[in-house]
């Protein structure tokens, strides 16, 4: 119960996000949306290969995993919850942190895949 | 079981609409305070933010054969609206107060530990700009996106230790009760000088507020992290951007100006009309950010702007010493009123 508020403030903030979505669709319904085929950007500054995107990414990623650790995750478990965390609560704080080292492990696979082909 | 959670949702959705409608009064404030004291050079009208918000709307934003996950560009907005909208869960925006005959908190997430579960909550939007700015493929807009998080980094860190010096000070890491001490002493401003001054200025460093906002620019650079965006996702990224500053300009008046606590004057209303204790804590609460938008606005036209090199120095090489200092002080100074004696 305790992590419920969480998790109905999400969904409603979800919801805002698909009204305005919807919204704009309507408004903007009518208009021939461009298959990605068409539009030939012109040619613009590509990344260049020397940055070396995957470090900055990881790095920056694993140390705002940590913060989230620290500052929320372990003061929680070992000082608030004393007598240890139900079986809801726990299974969201497994999906809140592997969300972290699943983006993780993806942003570093597109950025390795990225690399290859350029 | 389904009643408290319809009331919860419902809850949610009135915090939700009362946020959105505290950041469009705030976005007319800013631009009336830049036409203020623009000194004439800037002349557009006081509603543009509204008349910008209708034009996103119906903008059809476009798309790039070179992008590499067209799924994740039209996500990245979104998220990054969801994260900065997160926090906003645990800030408190008046006492308990009677809704549909029931005493209820104004926050929608009860906690005893609202602060650091809001710091913890805010540190999740910058990871969104940075993917923003990747997914792009261009120079200017991932090199703009990666110097905001290292600017969020290098200022967050002296941010972080005057959160804990204060929680130190206050003894409690709950926002009611930190507004409680405040009512009944006095505001934290003249109890903790130098740590209002650090957090205001590394507050100012995390919401990108001029002089720090090399990385957005959003005159020379069209936004730089942002300019490949239009439409829905460019509303999305501007709207996370000012509900972070308005988040953060809250927690700021939680913690140094008395929080939501009526200003003298007004707490006579409440006093005489207690129905009216929502409507007047609100408005002090109203009435405090303004006069710091209006701050933020004349620093604004007051200093040149940092470059990214000096702002990290300034981060890491002087906040951050001066954090400490002020942290290692509050512990001397509890240990001395908890125990009486050094050693």
């Amino acid at each position: 119960m305790t992590i419920l508020p969480v998790i109905i403030f999400s969904f409603c903030i979800i919801l805002c996000i698909a009204i305005v979505m919807l919204v704009s669709k309507f408004i903007s319904y009518g208009k021939k949306e461009t298959s990605p085929k068409l539009i030939q950007r012109p040619p613009s500054i590509p990344l260049r290969k020397n940055i070396s995107i995957q470090f900055y990414l990881s790095t920056i990623f694993f140390l705002f995993w940590m913060n989230w650790l620290l500052f929320f995750l372990l003061p929680w478990m070992f000082v608030y919850q004393k007598n240890g965390l139900s079986r809801l609560t726990t299974i969201s704080l497994i999906f809140i942190s592997s969300f972290f080292i699943v983006g993780y492990i993806l942003a570093s696979l597109k950025t390795y895949k990225q690399k290859d082909e350029t | 079981m389904i009643a408290p959670i319809c009331f919860m949702v419902l809850k949610s959705l009135l915090i939700i609409f009362y946020v959105l409608v505290l950041v469009g009064v705030m976005l007319f404030i800013e631009q009336w305070a830049t036409r203020f004291f623009s000194r004439g050079h800037y002349n557009h009208s006081t509603v543009n933010p509204l008349l910008v918000f209708f034009k996103l709307l119906a903008k059809e934003p476009p798309l790039s054969a070179k992008i590499p996950d067209h799924l994740l560009l039209k996500m990245t907005p979104a998220l990054n609206f969801f994260f900065a909208f997160l926090p906003t869960i645990v800030i408190p925006w008046s006492d308990p107060f009677i809704l549909f005959g029931t005493e209820s908190q104004s926050e929608v997430f009860t906690t005893s530990f609202g602060v650091l579960f809001f710091f913890a909550f805010s540190s999740l939007a910058i990871l969104t700009v940075l993917w923003a700015g990747w997914l792009t493929q261009k120079e200017i807009p991932t090199l703009s996106a990666m110097r905001a998080a290292y600017r969020e980094i290098s200022c967050k860190i002296p941010l972080l230790m005057i959160v804990f010096s204060m929680i130190l000070y206050y003894r409690s890491s709950d926002f009611h009760q930190i507004i409680l001490i405040q009512e009944k002493t006095t505001w934290g401003l003249f109890k903790q000088p130098l740590a209002a001054f650090i957090f205001f200025i590394a507050l100012m460093a995390e919401i990108g507020k001029p002089p720090f906002d090399t990385a957005e620019n959003s005159f020379e650079l069209n936004g730089a992290y942002l300019a490949e965006y239009t439409g829905t996702q460019r509303l999305f990224l501007f709207l996370a951007e000012q509900v972070n500053t308005l988040i953060f300009t809250v927690v700021f008046i939680h913690f140094f100006l008395g929080g939501y606590q009526a200003l003298p004057g007004l707490d006579q209303l409440v006093t005489s009309y207690p129905q009216s204790l929502f409507l007047v804590q609100g408005l002090s609460l109203f009435i405090k950010m303004a006069v710091l938008i209006v701050l933020y606005t004349a620093l604004k036209f007051s200093f040149a702007k940092f470059r990214h090199n000096d702002l990290m120095f300034f981060g890491q090489n002087r906040l951050l010493p001066l954090s400490f200092i002020n942290l290692l002080v509050v512990i001397v100074g509890q240990y001395y009123k908890e125990f009486g004696h050094f050693f």
